[in-house]
């Protein structure tokens, strides 16, 4: 009798000291807790140090990570807690009961810091036995469940705990649902809460009734948006505008959406005209809205093709980010709150920020930018691939910053005088590339930006592709077409997970591809590099941290929790069926990922090895999928390979009859394209972008010009049109081609081999029959390259080659004092 | 041009322009030169070599005492005749190109030991002179034999270099000065100062075949690749509130759950056990896991229906209904299954699996007569599942048809067939 008695005291003081502590009478609460810890140690240790953090106004959490760690029963610094990614004994032995709140408490805090990971594997833990615990914190955990999935780009995921909350809180999830209202959802000191965040729109914070439906139609149409459920989300967001409108919420939320969606549905401009209707005082009043509506419109920049605009609103955003993190007032930098830091959005906008350089030809300011967002995005392929496109862009920049000094002339030099006069021909041959190499030995080129870095990027994106398990049966999903590939947020091994049923039914799920394999692989392409500087040594810790990753998302194939992502169609919100993308769109993004990491490997490696070369390109080759141009690059590169390892039979085989079907088939491919687009992002204009002497043939070459390359200017904003090369479109898209004439080699545009490319064909034919001694078959295919490109530098230098091995040095001085109108010209005249 | 470079270069030119001193002497004076500073001997050595080479090589010489100095100078850096180094690769490149008086100097210096001491003592002047008289020995077998000798082992060399080193050129074009008619200005100074002054600078600059290597296309923006930010709800610590909170009514239901295990329960338990179970938090840890819930339908049937339908909506329901397929068949887990099927929609790879469970199970059976019992059963329900178009026939036509022809001396087991067949 006297234990029941004392039971009912512990319960009613209990009460008092939550009461207390939702009143923001912390010191209160505390005593309270003090008198309790006979009775319940654990939890009064718990919600002791709970009241000591929001008392340090949410700044440290290093006491109650301490009490977590306690309570799971490790004695481990703190500074170790977030990373560690195994649990503890009881947590996998047995339901997490007893101390859920404490386990989630841990998972909010893992998400603040940005171990999003760490965050679902905890939650993932709870959710598994969700019946257990209180509606309370079945809501918090379903919530934050639900923003971890989108951010690891798991929507599919996301449904199915949507699907869950619907059905277990159908009062709050439909306004018109009225049986068993209350959902108690305090469990916070509200004051505190509130003040830290003052400026945040009400109804993502505030958690009555009224905030809440309109919080979980918010969720609703983001889920609905990710899953790419137009007609729902279009009904969703239009209730949801005018539920905030009638109850004076505020719009910025739902309009961000509404961007989103007028973005992902091809209608930037409308987005754009959208984005700008945001009243100005409404973002001022939410600082952090107003950051993320500039990353958001700095990628409807991006999209437009308008890089400097894009890069100023990136930059915008990126400050206003530091005045919400952090507090200013105080002469060092310090963070707000702890859960500030979930605001923290840098490394997204760093790396939209690393699109934008990376276009405009910015390498060595584009990988910054993607380095600084290289720990949130490792394991997504697409970064690495950037990358090393920062490297191969790099390189062609040096290549034509070199040949600039000799635009439009073919000679290098003029020595000696009167009869000792001659010519020095500028050479670009390979030999020449060593004086390059000397100039990064002496520190005057980007070491890290090197074309073996750029090799070890494109073979890390490659294992990452490798790694990636194989998706799930198509036409079993009807989910979305975002978990990869909506955000680079790695965790690419994650996304296999299928959808459910709404009744949680089961089948057998396909297991990820055998993971020894791809790491044996991964080691091999390691190996291959032959490279032990630490980048390359820092990029295998890269491949065994991705290794690692996946090896988190294949446990949880094991875990109860996502044992109940296993099931047939995916219908995870009630009887609203969600349409979703075509797998089909994720295979043919992963070819194009594989191809370019093959096409990037492949010339990173002509310069240092030419065996991995010539076994990409037939790599390349070998791809049933590939686009004509990289076809078409694969022959050049293998052709390149072959004759540098001295096999220009093979090269000759390779170059002949295949290749001249590619141009072909890509030039019908043209024809059907058709149209010029006007609005490429790539508005420095794409390949070649050239005045012509004929309606058919660019006079500038693109071997040599440097004239097109493009700088931030304010000029620069309006997208140019002078981009004669049909770009390529994918799923809307227009895809980006270096800026022009940053290579000595050019570049080829997607889609478009065009007269670039063919020329480059015939100077490579040209080169490959004068290995083979083959000087009248030379000619002729350099006869072709100029007629195509009349003022191409390789073609006449290559004419001039042909010429003086014929013994007509007469003629190869009357090509080179043709094309020789720079300060030198004088000197020639005779 | 470096100046320790242009010392060198006019040091040879110096030696060169000696055209009346023997050749032995020549030789000496270049030893001593390249000997002179012990660490720089080898640069010495090597650009030496590049200074001789280019010298020839563009036709900067005019005049044919000069050109056969650099020849000898370039012998003199032969060690020894029968290896290819660098300076007997030049002189026998030498030989293919340059004119037949050359070539002949260079086949008697490189294949006749007579004819080089002879030559070693005279001067260019004089060799000259000597060449003049002895023009007819181009033509004479012996001279073609020795020079197809040497060109022969060039030709081995190059037949083992890479193409694209054989096909490097020089990229230097001479380009003299012209006069009004065209033709090529004389040089108006012999002297050695002013060929070194309009010589200007001497070096090797290869020309090799253009490989043009365009850079690839930059990948296509993804479907998704550019980030837009959504924003999200605030996370925040949260009060443990389950803090002195005693859920008495969690022992009595896993002392209920345990009893059920190993016996059929009193009905007023059963009673009891049902209606603790209506509270999700006390039915989560009740302590029933999937292992136990054979026990518990083979003894309880009607209680392991009831937690089962309330598991229905949580995460782990796969987990015991993986468990059920598994237990052996009785009546009592049919009677389960059966409910089930009627009250919830259940997976159908599940009941396809109990299916199969069932008729495996029945087939294993040696006891005739319990066999006969099971088969009934099976068969009764099969029909209902059927009938009640819980299961999809086509899906195990033919595992059913085949086992209705087995037992098909059962009534039950004829009257499925004939069901089956009328589904037909």
């Amino acid at each position: 009798m006297s234990q029941e008695s004392d039971d009912t005291e512990a319960q009613r003081l209990a009460k008092e000291a939550f009461e207390s502590f939702r009143n923001n009478e912390l010191d209160k609460a505390i005593d309270i807790i003090r008198k309790l810890e006979p009775s319940d140690p654990l939890r009064s240790k718990l919600n002791n140090s709970i009241c000591l953090y929001y008392k340090s106004r949410c700044k440290d959490p290093i006491k109650l990570l301490s009490t977590i760690a306690a309570l799971n029963g490790k004695e481990e610094s703190v500074e170790t807690i977030p990373q560690c990614s195994e649990l503890a004994p009881w947590f996998s032995e047995s339901p997490p009961f007893e101390f859920a709140y404490a386990v989630f408490n841990e998972a909010v805090i893992a998400y603040q810091l940005h171990f999003w990971k760490r965050t679902c594997v905890l939650l993932e833990t709870l959710y598994s036995h969700i019946g257990a615990f209180d509606d309370s914190l079945v809501f918090r955990v379903w919530l934050l469940l639900f923003d971890v999935y989108l951010r690891l780009g798991c929507s599919d995921k996301a449904a199915i705990v949507f699907g869950f909350l619907e059905r277990t809180f159908p009062s709050v999830s439909d306004p018109e649902e009225n049986k068993d209202g209350n959902l108690e959802v305090w469990g916070s000191p509200d004051n505190i809460m509130k003040s830290l965040f003052s400026a945040y729109p009400s109804f993502l914070f505030h958690r009555d009734k009224e905030d809440l439906q309109l919080l979980i139609s918010y969720y609703r149409a983001r889920l609905y948006l990710n899953l790419r459920s137009y007609k729902l989300f279009k009904k969703e967001i239009k209730s949801l505008l005018s539920n905030c409108e009638a109850s004076g919420k505020s719009l910025v939320p739902s309009m961000l959406l509404k961007i989103r969606y007028e973005l992902q549905r091809g209608n930037t401009r409308k987005a754009l005209r959208l984005a700008s209707n945001i009243p100005e005082e409404e973002l001022e009043a939410y600082p952090s809205m107003k950051c993320i509506l500039l990353n958001n419109v700095g990628c409807l920049h991006i999209k437009l093709g308008r890089q400097n605009l894009a890069i100023s609103y990136l930059s915008l955003a990126q400050q206003q980010l530091s005045s919400v993190i952090y507090d200013d007032s105080k002469d060092e930098k310090q963070v707000r709150s702890v859960p500030h830091l979930s605001l923290d959005y840098s490394d997204i906008i760093a790396y939209n920020m690393g699109l934008s350089l990376l276009v405009l030809g910015e390498y060595e300011r584009a990988a910054q930018a993607f380095w600084k967002c290289a720990e949130t995005f490792m394991t997504s392929a697409r970064l690495w691939i950037r990358l090393a496109e920062c490297c191969v862009g790099f390189d062609a920049q040096m290549e034509c910053e070199k040949e600039s000094k000799q635009v439009n002339d073919l000679v290098e030099k003029v020595v000696g005088k009167g009869s000792k006069r001659r010519i020095v021909i500028h050479s670009p041959c390979t030999k020449n590339r060593e004086s390059l190499e000397e100039d990064s030995k002496n520190g005057v080129r980007h070491p890290k930006l090197s074309l073996q870095y750029g090799a070890e990027c494109a073979r890390t994106a490659l294992y990452l592709l490798d790694k990636k398990p194989s998706r799930p049966n198509a036409t079993s999903l009807s989910t979305n077409d975002e978990d990869t590939h909506s955000e680079p947020v790695a965790f690419s091994a994650s996304a296999t997970a299928a959808a459910t049923s709404e009744t949680s039914n089961q089948t057998t799920m396909e297991q990820p591809k055998d993971e020894e394999h791809s790491v044996e692989q991964g080691k091999r392409q390691g190996s291959n590099s032959g490279n032990k500087s630490s980048d390359h040594e820092s990029m295998f810790d890269i491949r065994q941290e991705a290794d690692k990753n996946s090896e988190v998302f294949n446990e949880e194939t094991t875990t109860p929790a996502t044992s109940s992502t296993t099931a047939t169609s995916g219908k995870p919100t009630g009887s609203k069926v969600v349409t979703g993308g075509a797998s089909n769109n994720h295979e043919d993004e992963d070819v194009l990922i594989r191809e370019s990491a093959l096409s990037l490997l492949c010339y990173c490696c002509l310069s240092t090895c030419p065996e991995e070369a010539l076994e990409t390109a037939k790599e390349l080759m070998r791809m049933s999928h590939v686009s004509p141009e990289i076809l078409f690059l694969a022959h050049l590169y293998g052709v390149e390979a072959l004759c540098s390892l001295g096999r220009p039979d093979e090269a000759l085989e390779m170059l002949s009859p295949q290749i001249l079907e590619i141009i072909e088939k890509c030039s019908k491919k043209n024809v059907s394209l058709g149209d010029v687009h006007t609005h490429p992002w790539s508005h420095s204009g794409a390949e070649m972008s050239t005045k012509t002497t004929s309606p058919a043939v660019s006079t500038s070459s693109p071997w040599s010009s440097n004239s097109y390359s493009t700088r931030l200017s304010p000029e620069s904003n309006v997208p140019s049109v002078t981009d004669s090369s049909p770009n390529h479109h994918l799923h809307g898209v227009s895809l980006p081609n270096y800026p022009s004439s940053v290579s000595k080699g050019g570049i080829i545009s997607r889609g478009a081999i065009g007269i670039t490319g063919t020329a480059a064909f015939y100077v490579n034919l040209s080169s490959v029959c004068v290995l083979k001694n083959k000087l009248g078959e030379a000619a002729a295919a350099i006869t072709r390259a100029l007629s195509l490109m009349p003022r191409s530098s390789a073609a006449l230098l290559m004419s001039t080659y042909i010429k003086l091995r014929e013994g007509d040095v007469e003629g190869a001085k009357d090509i080179l004092k043709c094309h020789r109108v720079t300060s030198g010209f004088q000197s020639l005249q005779t | 041009m470096q100046q320790s470079y242009r010392k060198l270069v006019a040091t040879l030119v110096h030696i060169i322009y000696k055209v009346e001193k023997p050749w032995r002497e020549l030789k000496t004076e270049l030893e001593q030169y390249l000997s002179e500073e012990q660490e720089e001997t080898e640069w010495k050595q090597l650009n030496t070599l590049t200074c001789l080479s280019s010298l020839i090589r563009d036709g900067l010489l005019d005049t044919l005492e000069h050109r056969l100095n650099v020849i000898f100078l370039l012998f003199s850096q032969v060690k020894v005749e029968t290896k290819l180094t660098a300076p007997m690769l030049v002189l026998l490149e030498l030989l293919e190109t340059r004119p037949p008086e050359e070539q002949l100097i260079l086949v008697w210096l490189l294949k006749n030991k007579e004819k080089r001491a002879d030559l070693c003592s005279k001067s260019a002047k004089e060799i000259v002179e000597l060449l003049k008289r002895e023009t007819k020995a181009i033509n004479e077998e012996h001279f073609q034999n020795d020079k197809s000798q040497l060109l022969e082992l060039f030709k081995n060399w190059k037949a083992q270099q890479k193409p694209t080193e054989l096909a490097t050129i020089s990229g230097i074009v001479p380009d003299p000065v012209t006069n009004l008619t065209g033709s090529p200005q004389p040089s108006s100074n012999d002297n050695e100062e002013s060929f070194l002054e309009n010589l200007e600078d001497v070096f090797i600059h290869d020309f090799d075949p253009v490989f043009v290597r365009p850079a690839p296309p930059l990948l296509p923006l993804g479907n998704d690749e550019l980030l837009l930010i959504d924003p999200e709800t605030i996370h925040e610590v949260v009060w443990d509130k389950t803090l002195c909170e005693k859920l008495p009514e969690v022992e009595v239901l896993k002392d209920l759950i345990n009893k059920a295990s190993k016996g059929p329960l009193q009905p007023e338990q059963q009673q009891t056990l049902i209606s603790l179970i209506e509270n999700p938090r006390v039915l989560h840890r009740c302590g029933l896991t999937p292992a136990k819930l054979p026990d518990l339908v083979e003894n309880n049937p009607v209680v392991a229906i009831e937690i089962l339908l309330k598991f229905v909506s949580s995460n782990k329901i796969s987990e015991y209904f993986s468990a059920l397929v598994n237990m052996d068949m009785s009546l009592h887990s049919m009677e389960v299954v059966n409910r089930l099927t009627t009250a919830v929609e259940l997976p159908p790879e599940f009941i396809q699996m109990y299916i199969s469970n069932c008729i495996h199970s029945c087939e294993n059976i040696r006891d005739k007569y319990t066999q006969n019992r099971l088969v009934r059963l099976v068969c009764v329900f099969l029909q209902s599942l059927i009938k009640n178009k819980i299961v999809n026939v086509q899906d195990l036509f033919i595992e059913v048809q085949a086992f209705c022809i087995e037992f098909s001396r059962i009534r039950e087991a004829a009257s499925l067939f004939r069901l089956l067949k009328n589904l037909e």
